[in-house]
């Protein structure tokens, strides 16, 4: 918490200066961690509904992740 | 380019984002034929849940709001936890105590506001209204008034639920062992992800 909130804010000065940081590698990471957990539960919803898309599942997180 | 750049690649995780989520979206939301219990049917809610929250998650992400989109982050892999503990470790008592549960916390929660502002609590409730949630509290409290944590689970909190989920063990087959393998792969990194975030990940 404390560090997030350190991003945005320093010390000048005459004071103190209040900024919005961003870095495309920043949401890279978070976005990069929301597919990892979807694709992480998509195989197993799979197996529990029948376990017909397993190629389909398996070229979908491959092309995600580089592999293809 | 190696797998460590497209992780690090925004564009390509925002294309892959949507991909990802619309496959799913055809595949898994619909009707299915089959024999399921109730704890399949909560997974499948959950997992329905966890779509929604990846889309608000890549929302967030898109306006720079990235701090928020962790907290989502962080949301998410708890809906997907719950999400296989109930397809993979959960029994049918415990999936009814995960659709109990509201009726013991709605009533437990007018009580305390009943205690601070009655006349607060009457904007909201009738006497009425207010009977009939102390009637589906009575009928389930003693499942729940003496459990820790979650209380709808003897694992009561998600880190012990996520390592439960680990230490199932499919290694008769094949096919459900590869898949247990890519998850837990998947599910380190991800932990580990939230764990250099802000320390509250689960376990």
């Amino acid at each position: 918490m404390a560090d997030a909130l350190a991003d945005q804010s320093r010390s000048i000065k005459d004071g103190v200066l209040v900024e919005r940081h961003y870095k495309p590698e920043e949401g890279a990471e978070v976005v990069h961690s929301a597919n990892l957990t979807l694709c992480f539960v998509i195989p197993l919803i799979d197996h529990l509904l029948g376990g017909k898309n397993a190629e389909e599942i398996s070229l979908v997180v491959r092309k995600w992740s580089g592999q293809s | 380019m190696s797998a460590e750049s497209f992780a690090t690649d925004l564009n390509h995780q925002l294309e892959h984002s949507a991909a990802i989520r619309k496959f799913a979206y055809e595949k898994f939301i619909g009707e299915h034929a089959g024999e399921f219990g109730r704890a399949d049917y909560i997974a499948v809610i959950l997992f329905n849940r966890c779509l929604q929250t990846h889309e608000a998650t890549e929302i967030l992400a898109r306006r720079s709001f990235i701090d928020d989109a962790w907290v989502l982050v962080r949301a998410l892999v708890e809906y997907a936890v719950n999400c296989l503990y109930m397809m993979m470790v959960a029994d049918a008592q415990t999936a009814e105590d995960f659709v109990d549960l509201p009726k013991y916390k709605r009533y437990d929660n007018l009580k305390r506001l009943k205690r601070t502002n009655e006349n607060l609590l009457r904007q909201s409730y009738s006497e009425e209204e207010e009977e009939e949630l102390r009637q589906e509290f009575d009928a389930v409290s003693s499942r729940f008034h003496k459990k820790d944590g979650d209380k709808w689970c003897a694992d009561h909190n998600i880190s012990k639920r996520a390592a439960k989920v680990d230490e199932k063990d499919w290694s008769g087959d094949t096919r459900e062992a590869q898949l247990l393998a890519v998850a837990r792969r998947l599910s380190m990194a991800t932990r580990e992800h939230l764990r250099s975030r802000n320390g509250r990940c689960p376990r």
